[in-house]
């Protein structure tokens, strides 16, 4: 971790448990870590290690039973609903496994959404519009709806629409799990440049290890534990943890 | 169109979903459509009214009447009106029920009869007496002359100089048409007006040196307020000055209570189609879960989601109406005819007005709103997480939340129902003619806080109602009736909701036919058991108020065969808001009417002849009389009081409401002396075939009365009292059909959700047949669960109103409306059939690896 440069998210002794009494699972277990501003963080683990849990408290999706997540200085547990909206609207960017795209807007108006849920005049969007759909290679599909756009280029959409309101953070959840690994390292590569581009953290979850190899740094996750980490690894080095890891569990 | 801003979702949501947007839409449009044409047929019938008095009371600022409204007075006291300061002038008028004898016969050989409202009036000062307009000739200056309205003229095909014959209590009189009237708002109920002069008329009518009002004309410069306190201070007791406006306000509050029903009926339509807004828009916020999730992890607040919602509501709410709005008015003209048919009253011409139009709009978009509300909140609810998840649906917490309101559900229900029910009774108990729009309000919202409470009862009874079904389904439709049961079950709330919009509409039929049928019975059985006349005579034309004098009853009584007649002599008075019904009977009206006292001795009768007394039990109760006590009435000679002699328990001629004094008392006090009413009496062994004759005979120089035998006159009463049922039931039938679009929406929403079972049940070898049955048969379920229920509620609603009830004025025995309610369960069946009959066909179509395949 390089030390001096600015912290964009942060946990501190982060814990979720779902359910109460007998029944309860805890999913994450006193998880702190640090994403550096910039850096493109990719987090794996089996099934049920917690890594979609994480994401979603990282995200100010959900709350954290106990510990904190800080995100540029500011603790979410101090916020409201519409204080963590707000804030998710200002610094955040989400790519989800099933693009989640409106089927009755075009892909333009989908790229537009946050800008329209912010309240913002759709015009003042026109260049950054243009700069995204020529980013993403969709300019002479911007009229298009979603069922009449490929997987590929769906999630092109999406992170599009994730880049519009130019976050300081981009969360994505099995970007590539819905598209063919051709189509997925396209993807991952946009993700990859733009974040570099406009200096974003990207933080992904994924269970794919080539994916998982594009990312700067992998964490992984078992039984709600932080429990390996690794830097610029390649796809067989993070199989191989992979293997230790199912085989430990 | 590109989508300027997030609002703008809210239509692309509407467009996206055609067929359910239109499914729920129709439920509004029917709603506003029935609403706006409720409204518009009130509107046009208070305006007809209203215009009438206007006109009938002309340019006068203040009219003179009898005290109680009506009755007559001398004439001599428009002389004295002239003499006083600040009068310019003052007409004096007879205003009298007449007929004209027409040239077309009958079916029975008579002559056609057309209602006539006569007027005696001073030709110089006839355009002050009246408001109607002369537009041809004159007014009439001699006997035998008659100024008549042109439209009557118009449609007998006369012009001034033709003849017509005018039906009076002495017979017959010809009469030339000298000029004709305009009456401003065209005809009214299809009555024709007509102006005789003055002596002409107090003679022809046996009304010597009588008028029944003055219209006054106040001298420049006096205030007509003024005045009237002057006029009236002059004029003493006897006589009642009024402004002519107020006069026309108390018309038109007084078909308030017919209003406030009628709309109430046209409301539950709108309130049935709400059931379908809030279950169409809580089913579109379940499927768009994911969606709502995404945008809420995009940064909309839980605000603005519910606020899309609601966007989403008013907008199919605003384009629901301006189509309701269309629809009715066709509606209208529907019901103005139907109207017409019922209460025989012709309206010829629409008042469209901006206050139905608004309000109808309003009330429309008001209420998909507030059906949208539980919705937009819960769709506010939704977490970002949803987003993440791999298939819609609802989250653990929601469903905990709901599993607790579905058991509080019954009990708040329950609590409702318990309130509502016993304040229904309480208020139909004393449902009186003068019950104020506050209490009529508080009502209609015990009825509604009743159906809501049921409503909430329904989701329990789900299941163990479709158990109870599924064996006979098994036993008709082999397996796919038992699926189709138990799939019922699987949406519970939603089944329960479209069951409890079907309710309402099938509990109201049914609760009305009891009452109708219950009123109706206890007349057939009055009329059986008690009413001792074997012929009544009574006017041809059945709304006429016409009447005749005492030589008519006279000559029937002293006909061979005829033990006894009786006739009955009415009077309606008005004190403020107070209305009393007034009637003199004579001494042979016990032997002919079966009289049972609820207070009173047997003797109470001849104490008549005293000037005593008998008053209805329900006007008993409502002024709190006992026997001895005094009534007050307003007589032309100022106010009387006549001590009770008694209390009737069957006063089925006043509904409840009568006084009852004898004739000579009428006479004497009221200036009241001619009958509207004839009963006859034939001895026992006597020719009934001779009596019939020579009463026809008599009648011969009446053909504005006619004979009926009893049984003649009951099938008349039940054909009447039908008419009118027809009426209320129109109204009440769209809320059915709403309510059955409501089932069409669900199973549609059922289709779609298992869009992967049925490709599932396809690709093991369900026929398509089997599938489109399976949702044929779940239709069935449901409106069954709706009719069933609807029929027990209505049945229960139907006899709060009777047992409570004064609607008949006397004691309304409860017949139970046997086939309304086997009506309302195959109603049942065939509205489940026609409802699952599209979504089973979207369902058989499939393709099974689509459907395989959806997600």
């Amino acid at each position: 971790m390089e030390n001096g440069s600015r912290i964009a998210v942060q946990t501190e002794d982060l814990s979720k448990v779902y359910g109460e009494g007998s029944t309860a699972i805890a999913a994450l277990r006193d998880v702190s870590l640090k994403f550096p501003h910039g850096e493109f963080a990719a987090i794996m683990g089996p099934s049920g290690s917690g890594k979609s849990t994480l994401l979603h408290v990282l995200g100010a999706l959900d709350r954290p039973t106990s510990g904190r997540v800080i995100v540029g200085g500011t603790d979410l547990s101090e916020l409201s609903d519409k204080k963590l909206t707000l804030l998710r609207r200002e610094r955040m960017g989400f790519v989800f496994q099933f693009f989640n795209l409106i089927p009755t807007l075009t892909a333009e108006e989908n790229v537009l959404l946050p800008a329209l849920i912010a309240g913002e005049r759709p015009k003042k969007y026109a260049a950054r519009l243009d700069e995204l759909l020529d980013l993403v290679g969709l300019t002479a599909r911007r009229a298009h709806r979603p069922d009449e756009l490929s997987g590929g280029e769906q999630q092109r959409v999406a992170i599009a629409r994730a880049l519009v309101r130019n976050p300081d953070i981009i969360l994505a959840d099995e970007p590539t799990g819905n598209l063919d690994s051709k189509t997925g390292t396209g993807v991952l590569k946009l993700l990859k440049e733009s974040a570099a581009r406009y200096e974003q953290t990207i933080v992904m979850v994924t269970h794919d290890p080539r994916a998982a190899a594009t990312a700067d740094r992998v964490i992984f996750l078992s039984d709600g534990r932080v429990v390996d980490e690794a830097r610029r690894p390649d796809p067989e080095g993070i199989l191989e943890r992979i293997k230790n890891l199912e085989g430990t569990v | 169109m590109r989508l300027r801003r997030f609002s703008g979702m809210s239509l692309r949501n509407l467009r996206a979903r055609r067929q359910r947007t239109l499914l729920t839409a129709i439920g509004i449009v029917l709603g506003v459509g029935i609403v706006f044409g409720v409204l518009t047929l009130s509107e046009t019938m208070s305006t007809s009214f209203r215009e009438l008095f206007t006109r009938a009371y002309g340019s006068a600022d203040l009219t003179v009447t009898a005290a109680g409204g009506s009755g007559e007075f001398g004439e001599e006291t428009a002389e004295e009106v002239r003499g006083y300061e600040g009068v310019a002038s003052a007409a004096p008028r007879l205003s009298l029920p007449a007929s004209l004898i027409l040239d077309t016969r009958q079916e029975n050989g008579l002559p056609e009869i057309q209602s006539l409202r006569l007027f005696g009036v001073e030709p110089e000062s006839a355009a002050l007496a009246t408001g109607f307009e002369l537009t041809e000739g004159r007014y009439p200056r001699k006997g035998g002359e008659i100024t008549l309205d042109e439209s009557t003229a118009e449609s007998l095909g006369l012009r001034i100089g033709g003849k017509v014959t005018l039906g009076t209590p002495e017979g017959p009189r010809e009469a030339e048409v000298v000029g004709l009237l305009r009456i401003p708002g065209g005809s009214f109920g299809g009555v024709a007006f007509g102006m005789v002069p003055l002596p002409y008329a107090q003679r022809a009518f046996d009304k010597p040196g009588e008028i029944s009002g003055i219209s006054v004309a106040a001298a420049e410069g006096v205030p007509a307020g003024e005045l009237r306190r002057r006029l009236d201070r002059k004029l003493g007791e006897g006589l009642q000055v009024e402004r002519s406006e107020t006069r026309t306000q108390e018309i038109s509050s007084q078909l308030q209570g017919f209003r406030i029903s009628l709309l109430f009926f046209a409301g539950t339509a709108l309130f049935v189609g709400a059931f379908l807004v809030f279950n169409a828009l809580s089913m579109t916020v379940l499927e768009r879960t994911r969606e709502l999730g995404m945008l809420r992890a995009l940064g909309a607040t839980r605000a603005m989601i519910a606020r899309s919602v609601v966007l989403e509501a008013a907008l199919l709410g605003l384009f629901g109406s301006l189509a309701g709005l269309l629809f009715g008015y066709g509606m209208a003209k529907g019901l103005v005819y139907l109207f017409g048919r019922a209460f025989l009253f012709e309206i010829s011409e629409l008042v469209i007005s901006p206050f139905a139009l608004v309000s109808a709009v309003v009330v429309g978009v008001l209420v998909t709103v507030l059906a949208a509300l539980y919705p937009a909140v819960r769709a506010g609810r939704v977490s970002p997480v949803e987003a993440m998840r791999a298939r819609s649906g609802s989250s653990g917490d929601g469903a905990r939340r709901t599993r607790l309101a579905s058991r509080l559900a019954p009990l708040a229900g329950l609590v409702l129902v318990s309130v509502g029910a016993p304040w229904i009774y309480y208020l139909a108990k004393n449902l009186s003619s003068n019950l104020s729009g506050l209490v009529y309000a508080s009502g209609i919202a015990a009825v509604i806080g009743s159906f809501l409470g049921v409503s909430m009862i329904i989701p329990s009874l789900v299941r163990p109602l479709a158990g109870l079904f599924s064996p006979v389904l098994r036993l008709l439709f082999g397996v796919e009736g038992r699926m189709a049961a138990a799939n019922a079950t699987r949406n519970r709330a939603r089944t329960a909701l479209t069951a409890a919009a079907l309710m309402v509409g099938i509990s109201l039929v049914v609760a009305f036919a009891a009452l109708g049928g219950s009123v109706l019975g206890s007349i057939r059985a009055y009329l059986e058991d008690s009413l001792g006349s074997d012929y009544v005579i009574q006017p041809t034309d059945r709304t006429s108020d016409v009447s005749f004098g005492e030589d008519l009853r006279r000559e029937i009584s002293h006909l061979p065969g005829v033990e006894s007649t009786t006739s009955i002599v009415s009077s309606f008075l008005r004190e403020g808001r107070r209305v009393s019904i007034v009637f003199g009977v004579d001494e042979s009206y016990p032997e002919i009417f079966r009289v049972d006292y609820a207070a009173g001795g047997q003797d109470a009768f001849s104490k008549l002849r005293d000037g005593q007394a008998l008053v209805g039990k329900q006007l008993a109760e409502s002024r709190g009389l006992k026997v001895g006590d005094r009534v007050r009435l307003p007589t032309p000679e100022g106010r009387k009081w006549y001590r009770v002699a008694g209390i009737l328990a069957n006063d089925i001629v006043g509904g409840g409401q009568g006084i009852y004094l004898s004739k000579e008392i009428l006479a004497r006090d009221f200036n009241e002396r001619e009958s509207e009413f004839l009963a006859v009496k034939a001895a026992a062994g006597s020719d009934r075939g001779e009596i019939a004759g020579g009463i026809r005979r008599a009648l011969r120089d009446y053909p504005q009365f006619t004979v009926y035998s009893n049984a003649e006159w009951k099938a008349q009463i039940e054909e009447d009292f039908n008419r009118q049922y027809v009426f209320f039931y129109a109204i009440m039938g769209v809320s059915v059909a709403v309510s059955a679009f409501g089932v069409v929406n669900t199973l549609s929403m059922s289709v779609f959700e298992r869009t992967r079972e049925i490709g599932i049940l396809r690709a093991v070898g369900t026929t398509r047949l089997q599938v489109g049955r399976l949702i044929v048969d779940e239709g069935i379920v449901i409106s069954l669960i709706g009719c069933l229920i609807g029929v027990v509620v209505g049945s229960l609603l139907g006899y709060l109103f009777v047992r409570g009830s004064g609607a008949g004025g006397f004691e309304v025995e409860f017949f139970y409306p046997k086939v309304p309610a086997m009506a309302a369960l195959l109603c049942g069946l065939l509205i489940g059939t026609l409802a699952g009959l599209l979504p089973a066909r979207t369902a058989a179509r499939k393709s099974i690896v689509e459907a395989i395949g959806y997600e």
